[in-house]
């Protein structure tokens, strides 16, 4: 199958061994982002200095797959090194930082960035990275999304889907025909012109539609362009359903010879998943069993029977697990995980920890003394070491600052309490 | 007997672990840090945090040096090592820390210099009693890796 070769290399190729240039001029979070990235199996590369990072870019242009890169930063700032490097190379940039404000985000993008992570980072983040250098990749060599319910000859509507699927939220529906280096995609589209049509697979919810259509219009008045009309199904042809009509037409005419002259074997048209209203089957079907779609005649078009075999072919590989369904429970997998790993403290997510702004003054009288005993402040313990409510607040002196921080200190080291007592 | 030390030894952590996270000390993101160790990489945590001593201490110095000048002016600057500092804080998950930098940075940009140096001493402070947790952590880590290696002589 050209098709799924193609595209199992190019999920299997990605998350793994993505090349990734880091460039922070924080020796820490270097230090913590390279730990991350050797978790998650990529290729990274480090730099402190933006000057010797946009070296390094344009000395190796194809040797990079994303760079992520800090905004602040001394000698040369992120917004700078977006704006040259995006001029030499086209590579995803993440830019990040402990600032968030939007004036900051505003910036990043309008300069190009992909994307903007606010420090301190998670693991998650780096998780999913590898689908920008992907969806990069997919718009580059302009694929053409495919469906499993749509067909190739269909081009202005794969077109249109394509658009949709560009941004990479959904899960199962991108198909990818080509991989990343053009000269193959250039081989794969030879081949996708060469190539069979490729069969409509027609899947349990797929066929509940058609059938809930036929009923609708009634046996003898469903004719396949009302069909089509009535499933509203993108990508789906009224060849598709009239093909498949057909077979449904069958279907239930040997399901009524069967019930006329009374035999308890039932041959039933076999779906993956049960056409509803339809009585369990007592064998179990093998992928090669032509008479899954009721015994043929001989006079039967040989053609039918192995369009049929094909979509079943198709039916399983789908279920079990072939590149296009893993592709789903990977991102599904990644979406539902926890940003949080630890279940107990995610109520911290989200409160003001991780924002820039300044936290409320209320030790006054202590630091107040301290400035009036100048230089004493080391001897006055503004923290009782032992204190069960311990609210970090400073006294500088300083006008009304936001008070967010303080609320929602108080709530984080309520839950912590809670949570903690479990240790003692 | 086997491991006995070992386990007491891990309640030891987890209630100073407990403790710190009560006192605000340190945040969830530490505990991220102790998820990204493992068996590749098993010392990783002490890795991090060495090289954050090591940064910080440095910046203080800078932040000290700055504010000691006769002459002194160059807020920016201040402001420039303090958002670094801020920046490996909150990577680590040294709460506290962060908290008192986000204060201080308030101060440069009012071209406060009292305030300033209060703030200066106080992150010294708070930077000096994280340094002395966490090796204290440290250390009780080291002899539980060890006592959880120790095999006890069978008795007859």
């Amino acid at each position: 199958m050209a098709q799924v070769s193609s595209f199992e290399k190019v999920q299997y190729q990605f998350p793994e061994k993505i090349r990734v240039l880091v460039v922070d001029n924080n020796p820490t979070d270097l230090d913590f982002i390279k730990q991350i990235c050797n978790l998650c199996n990529y290729e990274v590369s480090t730099c402190t200095e933006s000057t010797q990072a946009l070296n390094l870019v344009l000395e190796r242009k194809d040797c990079i797959d994303l760079i992520l890169i800090e905004v602040h930063m001394p000698t040369m700032n992120g917004y700078e090194f977006l704006y040259r490097a995006s001029k030499e190379i086209d590579v995803p940039v993440i830019v990040m930082s402990l600032d968030h404000s939007n004036y900051t985000v505003t910036r990043a993008v309008q300069l190009g960035a992909c994307d903007f992570w606010v420090k301190p980072l998670r693991y998650y983040q780096f998780k999913n990275m590898w689908t920008h250098v992907l969806r990069k990749s997919l718009k580059e060599n302009n694929i053409q999304t495919k469906d499993y319910v749509g067909s190739l000859e269909d081009g202005e509507r794969s077109r249109k889907r394509g658009k949709d699927n560009s941004e990479f939220g959904s899960s199962s529906v991108v198909r990818d025909q080509s991989n990343s280096s053009s000269k193959e995609a250039e081989e794969s589209k030879h081949r996708v012109s060469s190539m069979k049509k490729p069969r409509v697979v027609w899947i349990a919810e797929l066929h509940s539609k058609f059938v809930n259509a036929v009923k609708k219009l009634g046996l003898h008045q469903a004719v396949p362009k009302r069909i089509v009309e009535e499933m509203n199904v993108p990508g789906l042809t009224r060849e598709n359903v009239a093909s498949h009509l057909q077979k449904y037409r069958d279907y239930l005419k040997r399901k009524s010879e069967m019930k006329e002259t009374q035999t308890q074997e039932h041959t039933e048209m076999q779906l993956p998943n049960m056409v509803p209203g339809t009585t369990e089957s007592r064998s179990i079907r093998t992928l090669a069993d032509p008479s899954v779609y009721g015994a043929q005649p001989p006079s039967n078009a040989n053609v039918s029977v192995g369009a049929m075999q094909q979509s079943l072919i198709h039916q399983q590989m789908m279920i079990s697990g072939n590149p296009a369904s893993s592709v789903s429970r990977n991102i599904d997998y990644a979406q539902s995980s926890n940003p949080n790993p630890l279940g107990f403290l995610q109520i911290h997510d989200g409160n003001t920890l991780n924002q820039y702004t300044a936290t409320e003054a209320s030790i006054s009288q202590q630091l107040q003394n301290s400035s009036l005993t100048s230089g004493a402040a080391s001897s006055v313990s503004p923290y009782a070491y032992g204190s069960t409510s311990p609210i970090l607040s400073l006294s500088l002196g300083l006008p009304n600052t936001s008070a967010t921080g303080l609320s929602n200190q108080n709530s984080s080291t309520d839950v912590v309490d809670n949570t903690k007592n479990e240790d003692h | 007997m086997l491991g006995l030390g070992a386990d007491l030894l891990w309640a030891d952590m987890n209630r100073l672990l407990a403790f710190l996270f009560h006192q605000g000390v340190l945040d969830e993101q530490f505990l991220q840090l102790q998820q990204l160790q493992d068996e590749t990489s098993p010392n990783f945590v002490s890795e991090v945090v060495n090289i954050y001593f090591h940064e910080s201490e440095k910046l203080l110095r800078n932040l000290r040096a700055l504010l000691m000048e006769k002459e002194f002016s160059d807020y920016k600057k201040m402001g420039i090592h303090l958002n670094q500092f801020m920046g490996s804080s909150s990577s680590i998950g040294a709460k506290r820390v962060r908290n008192v930098c986000v204060a201080f940075r308030a101060a440069t940009e009012q071209n406060n210099r009292a305030g300033c140096l209060r703030a200066l001493e106080m992150l010294e402070h708070e930077y000096c009693y994280l340094k002395n947790k966490l090796h204290e952590l440290f250390q009780i880590e080291q002899q539980r890796a060890l006592a959880a290696g120790v095999r006890y002589p069978v008795q007859n």
